[in-house]
């Protein structure tokens, strides 16, 4: 079965690193055969806004966040790996590995 | 940055139907329990003969089953009156978060009470998403002071704001736009039978359940009364049409609608067979400029031709369970039939074929749906 | 039609700078000649204040440095290569050559903004990246980051 995978992406500004790392996700999670949903928690709003349904379906959820994630409540009791937003500009294969491993090791 | 306006516009648009989307999402269910709930109740009742079990003399009945079956459809019409508290809840809800919902749905009560129909709903989640947004994002407080923001000053400007917009600036106009509407349909009475149905239907079904739609019908149940069939013909006529006709429409062709509107499909067809026009909300609130136009349509000529045969419903039925009960019944049914098969025609004209398009402008704003919504449910 | 989101005043090319400083220093000085930065000092300290949170340097010679004040008047994007590359203390630890610098007003409406981010997302684009490194005038330039709006 494909994995799936959820994640936030939020900087301080909200206007650059926050889509930066959501199109780096989106790239390395299809690099990885992984199908990714990113939310986008920027100046201008909430993108792509994570529903209670993909919460459920997700395996992990990535927080590549530099400021506090909104509405964070809808995350409790998931696994969440955390991360600073540049790490998946950086290298955004390695962070989905991670979070991988992480749904990996429950 | 030359042109910004038109990107503006596009985003703008783009922005709305994101908004309405979610609320649409968020209501279908409702509609859906709404509908099967009332279907049980309806299609159990016409096994007793019986054509009006919403009336409360059953809930009266010596028979138990009827009995139950009258409460259930009033679940059923309980649960769809909370279509537009829902859908203008979330609508508030996706554009301010958490803070929208109050004064969405409490925007949404209003409209239901004040009968201003789908638009007003639509106008109500608009209304108090942007207005709780506006708050949010422009009273600035001291640190001290912040929790009072989202605990009380959201909720109580916001609802108070949408509120009297609501009850002044759209409710006035609908209300005379009802009130002017009717007056004008009792003057035509007693002019070309045909062209009067052609009219009452083209009025139910353009806003279905709302002010247009409420002064046609009413006046038609008024002129009933006094003994005047040809309204009411028309008007039951069309009250079926549109949820018929789109319910249809997402069945011969399903690339054309989300899978949130195929869902609404089923329930609009189930809710055509029982004569509840608001099966054919969803889709009018996702894209009324087309919806509206095919059901105006559709009804309009389907009503004249049942009414133009000589059909005459005596009755304000206009579920399948009071069709045989209709004088010229199969002309009657040949009106239901043609209005119908011209909804589903103009719809399905008009849309265009929904992945394709999401596609087509996916792909070059945005690589994020590599993949679709059922292989992520999968 | 068309969009374009970088506009030709606010580009310059082969620029021959050392240091990050500079390269900042010749871009904001653009914003402030176009009126679009009223304080330019104000500004770059800003932007200096967002690099020291953390690199902007997001690899493959590419760096989005922005600054977030008052006394930007309006959302805009400021674009320059540099003739030799210079040190950004990058993700990938590479230098950098191409510098996109924006200007974040403190309040604006979301549009700006939005296309602001849309064009910070296409730099993770690899098709993006590739071209940019052919680009020799500022037409290349304007044409990678069109958008097509129908």
């Amino acid at each position: 079965m494909t994995r799936k995978l959820i994640a936030i992406t939020a900087c301080a500004t909200g206007v650059a690193h926050t889509y930066m790392a959501e199109k780096a996700l989106i790239k390395g999670a299809k690099k990885e055969g992984v199908l990714i949903k990113v939310e986008t928690q920027g100046a201008t709003g909430i993108g792509h806004r994570l529903t209670t349904r993909d919460v459920e379906i997700a395996e992990a959820v990535i927080f590549a966040t530099d400021t506090k994630v909104r509405d964070s409540e809808r995350f409790k009791g998931q696994l969440i790996l955390q991360v600073n937003v540049s790490a998946p500009i950086k290298d955004a294969q390695k962070v989905i590995e991670d979070a991988l491993k992480l749904a990996d090791k429950k | 940055m030359k042109g910004l306006e038109v990107m503006t516009l596009k985003k703008i648009g783009k922005e709305l139907e994101q908004h309405i989307m979610t609320g649409i999402s968020y209501m279908i269910p409702i509609v859906i329990a709404g509908a099967v709930l009332m279907a049980i109740s309806r299609v159990g009742a016409s096994f007793y003969g019986i054509s009006d079990i919403w009336e409360s003399k059953w809930a009266d009945s010596a028979n138990l089953i009827i009995r139950f079956l009258n409460t259930d459809d009033g679940w059923g019409g309980m649960a769809l009156d909370l279509m537009f508290p829902i859908i203008s809840a979330y609508i508030s809800y996706s554009i301010s978060d958490k803070g929208g919902i109050a004064p969405g749905i409490i925007g949404g009560m209003l409209v239901a009470n004040m009968n201003a129909g789908f638009l007003g709903a639509l106008a109500s989640g608009l209304i108090a998403g942007y207005t709780v947004k506006l708050l949010t994002d422009n009273i600035r407080l001291p640190q001290a002071a912040k929790s009072v923001l989202p605990v009380f000053i959201v909720p109580v400007v916001g609802t108070f704001i949408t509120l009297f917009l609501i009850q002044y600036v759209i409710g006035v106009p609908f209300a005379s736009i009802n009130t002017g509407l009717a007056a004008w349909l009792k003057g035509l009475t007693g002019t070309n039978k045909v062209l009067l149905a052609a009219i009452v239907g083209g009025m139910v079904g353009f806003d279905l359940g709302g002010p247009v739609n409420k002064a046609a019908v009413t006046t038609a149940m008024a002129l009933l009364t006094s003994g005047v069939y040809d309204p009411n013909t028309a008007a039951q006529v069309a009250i079926i049409i549109p949820p018929l006709g789109l319910g249809l429409a997402t069945i011969i062709n399903k690339r054309k609608f989300n899978h949130d509107l195929q869902e609404a499909g089923n329930a609009s067809l189930v809710m055509g067979l029982i004569g509840v026009s608001e099966g054919a909300i969803p889709f009018a609130v996702e894209s009324p400029l087309k919806v509206i136009p095919a059901n105006v349509i559709g009804s309009a000529i389907g009503s004249a031709l049942a009414v133009g045969l000589g059909a005459v419903n005596h009755a304000p039925i206009s579920g399948f369970y009071g069709w045989l009960a209709v004088e010229k019944w199969w002309f009657y049914l040949i009106g239901v039939a043609v209005g119908t098969l011209i909804v589903t025609a103009l719809t399905l004209l008009l849309r265009k074929e929904q992945p394709m398009e999401d596609k087509a402008i996916e792909e070059e704003s945005d690589e994020g749906d590599y993949f679709t919504e059922d292989e992520w449910e999968s | 039609m068309t969009i374009k989101i970088v506009d030709p005043l606010l580009v310059r090319l082969n620029l021959n700078v050392s240091s990050r400083e500079e390269v900042i220093e010749e871009l904001a000085a653009l914003y402030y000649e176009k009126g679009i930065v009223t304080n330019k000092q104000k500004y770059i300290a800003a932007v200096n204040q967002r690099e020291s949170d953390g690199t902007t340097g997001i690899g493959d010679g590419i760096a989005i440095p922005h600054g977030k004040s008052s006394v930007v008047s309006k959302a805009a994007v400021a674009v320059a290569s540099t003739a030799n590359p210079i040190d950004w203390n990058a993700l990938d630890d590479k230098p950098v050559k191409y510098i996109f610098l924006l200007a974040v007003p403190e309040k604006s409406d979301n549009t700006h903004l939005e296309l602001l981010s849309e064009l910070a997302g296409t730099l993770m684009d690899d098709d993006v990246r590739e071209k940019l490194k052919k680009v020799t005038n500022v037409l290349d330039l304007e044409k990678i980051f069109e958008s097509e709006v129908k």
